[in-house]
């Protein structure tokens, strides 16, 4: 891990998913995950203002977002950009969208991991701790 | 130099001549075509010019005067025969050809009489009559031409000039003796009468090569045109043929004759003024016709062309061409005109045979272009098709991710909450995420009905009841059951509420004008307003609804009607199942309505559903105790007789004056029975019992048809149980009427139930719809009752204070004598709020000899419980085979 409370961006247009996700890695056992900070954006526009200002270790992106397909910023995030020049931070796509077409584009863009919806509330801990130890790594 | 050359010129003009006169003759004699025969008279003063003149220079001296004399008197008539021979081939006003005759006879006898040398002034008017008459033959044959076509055009063309220039020679032959030989006149006549001569020969007998030009010329054209020509179809062919060859002859009319499988031949094609043809119509042998090769009197030819043709074209001419049609066919061409072409045999026997070849050739090309128009459709139904499949696919994908999206909140936070610490048995978690389940629960099944919906209007199945529905209440029942949606978002709400009736399903519009509301409180901001207005028409119903919204921008007005779309600002975009008005527009249109969309970025939106109006009925007013008729009858007239008749037998009759109005009655209140009319308006008689036997619920009403149309067989194979033609015999209707409405078993129900009024709305419903009815309130006297009282149907309370439903039913299923007496159970959907006088919803349940179906009883009327009846016949007929 890099730092004692790491930063996870969720970028996530439905509001009762967003405060789902939160509610459950606060319940997390690993101390790490439990204590993350987590930004929150509604919109591929609002995630790529926080990445230029924010020191983000991992984003959770949906895909089907209102401005546009969450892959986008995969790419750019991928390609080194819209980070200001920050280290990159790890990519786990959390979406509805779950035909194989989906995860392949998903993989294509640069994620780091791919999460379907519906999640049980064990397997999106296990994704972010999985991926924030790789990013401490 | 001239006088080298000269008598040459002269000598091959008097070859020619000769020639022609010679080829006119022969083939006069070889045929005996008084067409022929004009040719030559025409020919002969030319030629005896010839001759003469060939004597002289044989003699080698003056012949004598009387000679001279003959000669020109003849060679007088040369304009008159000419305009005879225009007369064969066109109209010729008979005062024009006697004016001519007359200026030739008055001139030939100074002529002839005159001394001689003739004066200046007497052949100066000789001369000019003789160019005027040469000029009105040429005119006549010039005007002929310009009706022609082609080589005949050119050939009619070349004979008025070749007249002509015959004229100019006589005339300057006689101005030459007038100016005693005057030098400059001498070489300009053997010149003339050259082209003169050549002109005739190239117009009436052109040489074999010349005329094979000109057939080939023609040839070429007709094929031309006839493949460039488009055809759908191979029948067209032969049509577009006829036409060419009609321009190409200058026939006044052109019919093609094609070998039908019979062998006869039958009319193709035909081109030219109307005829009446008949449809079906063979001609027996052309071979005869087709042999002479020449032009016929039409009265002459065959019988069945006069009968086919011969009314319009009485007096024409008609040339019959064979027209050899690849591989082993024989068709014909018939050419008619009211005169007679002037060259007829080789050029129109080649157009023919070329015709048959070209018209195979513009066949196969007809057949082409059906099999690329048909690949073309193919092409465009496989395109329809895929995108149909694509389109289908990305619902499913959609579908997938819109159903994932509620569940992922369910599935999280009920896991959440398998997470929390177990407090004993319970597990204490925030009160939020219950709410959040639940919520997204109601989503999920909202979305989960809306796709079923959507699927059943796709396939065609969704089972539609329309029904007279007060359009105006039901939508401001809708707002009241809203108002807290609208309260939340301070929304001002407007209704303009016309009274109106529409012809709808109930459920289903609520459901239209539901999506509508929904749609509108969601996309109108905060404080904004929503305007609601119902208006009618004679025709139709509108509701509309009208917001202050976003606004939908023109190009996006189509596309927010397709499943899944929503548009306008992504930032703005609205949680919603994207559905509904997909749904809402489906309904609508399954209704036989349209729903609209008026609006604009920035100004709102305004929806307008337009709904059939229902057709206005005549219940007959009074109480419901009487056998009920329903007379579908749109003729006023015998409407108000039937009614009479079944009015004096003492039934209650209801009219309906089209056959929807009639099913829409019938669905109502069913009738005793239906006297049905067959010839309606909208849907006919057949349709309308064919609908009603369709339906579960009315197909045992008895139907008697009363029409002028004698159907009787259709009738009764449709399952009508009379059929009278009218006039009709009142005795035999209403005997029938009497005999079938007795024979037909009134249902008997037995009903149970404490609370009155919910018993009494039950008794009404069921005697409405003509069961006998036995309620009671007590459930033990109710058992009693069902012991003795031979009940097709029971229903019964379940939550009865004495004895209970499930007591009940188990002492009915005991019991021999009502073991196969279906039972409906009546409780709420939850028992425990049901309180006295709540009648909705109730659930039914229906249970008879072990059989057990269900089904949601929205009131507990006759049209919910009538189904329900239909199996207790089926059950009280096994009941008497095995007791």
């Amino acid at each position: 891990m890099t730092a004692e409370n790491p930063r996870i961006l969720l970028v996530e247009d439905e509001e009762l998913n967003r405060t789902l996700v939160k509610a459950v890695l606060a319940r997390a056992e690993n101390t790490a995950v439990r204590t993350a900070e987590v930004l929150d954006a509604a919109s591929i526009a609002v995630a790529r203002e926080q990445l230029s200002t924010e020191d983000v270790d991992l984003v959770l992106l949906d895909m089907n977002l209102p401005d546009g397909n969450g892959l986008t910023l995969a790419s750019e995030l991928a390609a080194g950009e819209a980070t200001g020049g920050r280290p990159r931070p790890m990519v786990v796509a959390v979406t509805a969208s779950v035909l194989p077409q989906d995860r392949a584009a998903a993989l294509k863009a640069g994620c780091d991991g791919f999460l379907d919806k519906p999640y049980a509330a064990a397997d999106l801990i296990a994704i972010v701790t999985a991926n924030l130890s790789r990013r401490a790594t | 130099m001239t006088r080298h050359w000269s008598p040459l010129v002269l000598l091959a003009a008097e070859f020619t001549f000769a020639v022609l006169f010679l080829r006119a003759l022969l083939g006069y004699l070889r045929r005996r075509d008084p067409l022929q025969r004009d040719v030559t008279l025409v020919f002969t003063p030319c030629t005896l010019l010839v001759t003469v003149d060939l004597a002289r220079h044989l003699s080698g001296g003056p012949l004598p005067t009387w000679v001279g004399a003959v000669t020109l008197t003849v060679l007088l008539t040369q304009p008159y025969l000419t305009v005879r021979l225009a007369g064969r081939l066109r109209a010729v006003p008979r005062w024009l050809d006697r004016l001519v005759l007359i200026a030739l006879v008055v001139l030939a006898v100074p002529l002839i009489f005159a001394p001689r040398p003739l004066s200046a002034g007497v052949l100066l008017t000789l001369v000019l009559t003789f160019l005027g008459c040469e000029l009105v033959a040429a005119a006549l044959l010039f005007g002929k031409a310009r009706t022609r076509r082609g080589a005949n055009r050119a050939r009619l063309m070349i004979a008025a000039g070749a007249t002509m220039a015959f004229g100019a020679m006589i005339a300057l032959i006689d101005v030459g003796t007038l100016a005693h030989a005057g030098a400059g006149f001498a070489p300009a006549n053997p010149v003339l009468a050259l082209i003169s001569g050549f002109g005739y020969l190239v117009a009436f007998v052109p040489p074999r090569q010349l005329r094979r030009i000109f057939s080939a010329s023609a040839a070429q054209s007709v094929t031309e045109r006839l493949l460039r020509a488009p055809a759908d179809s191979p029948e067209q062919v032969w049509q577009i043929y006829a036409e060419i060859m009609r321009v190409q002859t200058g026939a006044d009319a052109v019919a093609v004759l094609m070998p039908r499988t019979d062998g006869l031949l039958a009319p193709a094609g035909y081109a030219g003024p109307p005829i009446p043809t008949p449809d079906e119509l063979g001609f027996a042998d052309l071979t005869a016709l087709i042999r002479a090769g020449q032009p016929a009197r039409l009265r002459e030819g065959d019988s069945s062309l006069v009968a086919h043709y011969g009314d319009n074209l009485g007096d024409d001419f008609v040339t019959v061409l064979s027209m050899p049609v690849p591989p082993d066919a024989e068709g014909a061409v018939l050419l008619f005109n009211r005169h007679r072409g002037l060259f007829t045999d080789d050029d129109l026997r080649l157009l023919a045979a070329l015709g048959g070849q070209a018209g195979i050739l513009a066949e196969r090309q007809a057949v082409a272009a059906a099999h690329r128009k048909i690949a073309r459709e193919l092409s465009v139904s496989v395109e329809a098709l895929t995108r149909a499949s694509q389109a289908k696919s990305s619902f499913l994908a959609n579908m997938s991710h819109e159903l994932r999206t509620p569940l992922n909140a369910i599935i999280g936070f009920s896991d959440l909450m398998r997470m929390e610490e177990p407090d004993g048995d319970r597990r204490r978690v925030p009160a939020d995420w219950v709410e959040h389940i639940h919520s997204s629960g109601r989503h999920l099944l909202g979305l989960i009905n809306d796709i079923l919906d959507l699927a059943k209007v796709e396939a065609g199945r969704l089972d539609l009841r329309p029904a007279p529905l007060r359009v105006d209440t039901a939508v401001s029942e809708l707002l009241t059951g809203l108002s807290p949606l609208l309260n939340t978002k301070r929304l001002t709400i407007t209704m303009e509420l016309a009274e109106a009736t529409a012809l709808a399903d109930r459920v289903r519009f609520r459901q239209i004008v539901e999506n509508l509301l929904s749609n509108a409180i969601k996309f109108t901001p905060e404080g904004g307003a929503i305007t609601v207005s119902v208006s009618a028409s004679d025709d139709d119903v509108r509701v509309t609804v009208a917001d202050t919204g976003v606004g939908i921008a023109a190009a996006d007005q189509q596309r927010i009607f397709e499943e899944f779309q929503q548009v306008g600002d992504p930032d703005q975009q609205h949680a919603g199942t994207g559905l509904g008005l997909a749904l809402a527009k489906r309904l609508v249109e399954a209704h036989d309505g349209e729903i609209t969309l008026v609006s604009a970025p920035g100004r709102g939106s305004a929806f307008t559903v337009r709904l059939p109006a229902s057709p206005v009925l005549t219940f007959e007013e009074g109480p419901d105790a009487g056998i009920r008729v329903l007379l579908i009858e749109d003729d006023p007239q015998s409407a108000e007789l039937l009614s009479t008749q079944l009015v004096g037998a003492g039934y209650h009759v209801d009219v309906a004056g089209t056959g929807e109005a009639g099913l829409v009655a019938a669905d109502a209140r069913p009738p005793a029975a239906i006297v049905l009319d067959v010839a309606l308006p909208g849907i006919d008689g057949f349709e309308v019992i064919r609908r009603l036997k369709a339906d579960p619920r009315l197909a045992d009403i008895p139907v008697f048809f009363v029409t002028i149309i004698d159907e009787r067989q259709a009738g009764l194979a449709l399952g009508a149980n009379d059929y009278f033609v009218k006039p009709v015999d009142q005795a035999a209707l209403l005997g029938a009427l009497a005999r079938t409405i007795a024979a037909r078993p009134v249902p008997r129900v037995l009903v149970v139930d404490h609370d009155d009024e919910i018993r009494r709305v039950i008794e009404e419903g069921l005697r409405a719809g003509g069961a006998d009815v036995v309620a009671c309130a007590d459930g033990q006297a109710g058992l009693l009752l069902s012991r003795e009282g031979h009940f097709d149907l029971i229903v019964c309370d379940m939550r009865s204070p004495e004895v209970d439903g499930f007591s009940m039913l188990a002492a009915i299923e005991k019991d021999p004598a009502t073991r196969h007496t279906p039972v409906l159970g009546l409780t709420t959907a939850d028992a425990a709020e049901r309180r006295p006088g709540d009648a909705a919803p109730l659930v039914a349940t229906a249970m008879a000899g072990g059989v057990v179906a269900t089904a949601m009883a929205g009131g507990a009327g006759w049209e919910t419980l009538a189904p329900l009846l239909g199996g207790s016949e089926t059950a009280a007929k096994d009941k008497k085979e095995n007791p």
